[in-house]
């Protein structure tokens, strides 16, 4: 229960905050790194927000889930920081950049599909691996919000809340980094046409 | 009737219930009589369960360790 935790925290419990820690750490760092660059960086960003909730969860007020409060610390961190290094990520969704599959349909707007990718390959590491490995190589405003989305489990409205945007936008750089990847997934893994 | 370029674009939309009854419709009778556009949700779908399979997070000894550092922090 997402109280439970806010009261064990405020009355000090160890236990519960180590196991936070443990849940969200790894996620905030790379979070962290869409907007600072270097893992050193948001590895400090990511123990600056750990900080920040234990002097702070006294007077968090569980407007929001305990998650979306820590994430949000973090970004407002890591953008302060981004911006003492001259960084900007741009939040605005490209109008021109196009879907990864447009050049495949006919102009009438079909096409033979995908390449089909094996049963196995379905449910495979191999997947899980490409994704892995490419997420870092997305633009950051599409990878911070698919890392939120779909990697760490944040709802879309909580997604808007911690980085200022709009859901419209929020949803085209979802839409964006989800079918980049399936598009690169498919080169690796699809049958050869 | 919708076309593949319409389900490929609209896709998310349709997943965050964000068409409208009449959209949503169209989509879903093309996907019904397109295996292309079913593949291709598919694969969307298996790309979406690979990202929730990359979560990490810190082991017990790792957490431990980063907890006693965060409490000298802040002294």
């Amino acid at each position: 229960m997402v109280d439970d935790v806010v009261a064990q925290l405020r009355a000090g419990d160890d236990v519960a905050f180590t196991k936070l820690v443990a849940e969200h750490h790894k996620g905030l760092v790379r979070l962290a790194r869409t907007f600072v660059g270097s893992q050193s960086a948001a590895e400090e960003v990511a123990q600056e927000t750990w900080v920040a909730v234990l002097d702070g969860i006294g007077g968090f007020e569980e407007r929001s889930s305990i998650k979306t409060w820590l994430f949000r610390i973090l970004v407002n961190r890591a953008k302060t920081r981004a911006k003492k290094q001259g960084r900007e990520i741009p939040f605005d969704v490209q109008e021109d950049e196009a879907h990864p599959d447009e050049s495949r349909f006919s102009k009438l707007g079909f096409w033979g599909g995908p390449r089909p990718w094996t049963e196995s390959d379905m449910d495979d590491k191999r997947i899980v691996e490409i994704v892995r490995r490419e997420l870092d190589n997305l633009p950051e405003a599409q990878r911070a919000v698919v890392v939120m989305r779909d990697v760490e489990g944040l709802e879309a409205k909580d997604v808007c809340n911690v980085l200022g945007i709009q859901e419209t936008h929020q949803r085209v750089l979802l839409h964006r980094a989800r079918t980049k990847l399936r598009a690169i997934i498919e080169k690796e893994l699809g049958d050869q046409p | 009737m919708s076309t593949c370029r319409r389900v490929a674009h609209g896709l998310t939309e349709l997943r965050e219930g964000e068409l409208s009854f009449f959209e949503r419709l169209g989509l879903r009778a093309h996907m019904t009589i397109c295996p292309s556009c079913r593949r291709y949700v598919g694969q969307v779908d298996a790309t979406i369960e690979g990202l929730g399979h990359c979560k990490e997070t810190l082991s017990e000894d790792e957490s431990q360790a980063l907890v006693e550092r965060l409490k000298q922090r802040r002294r």
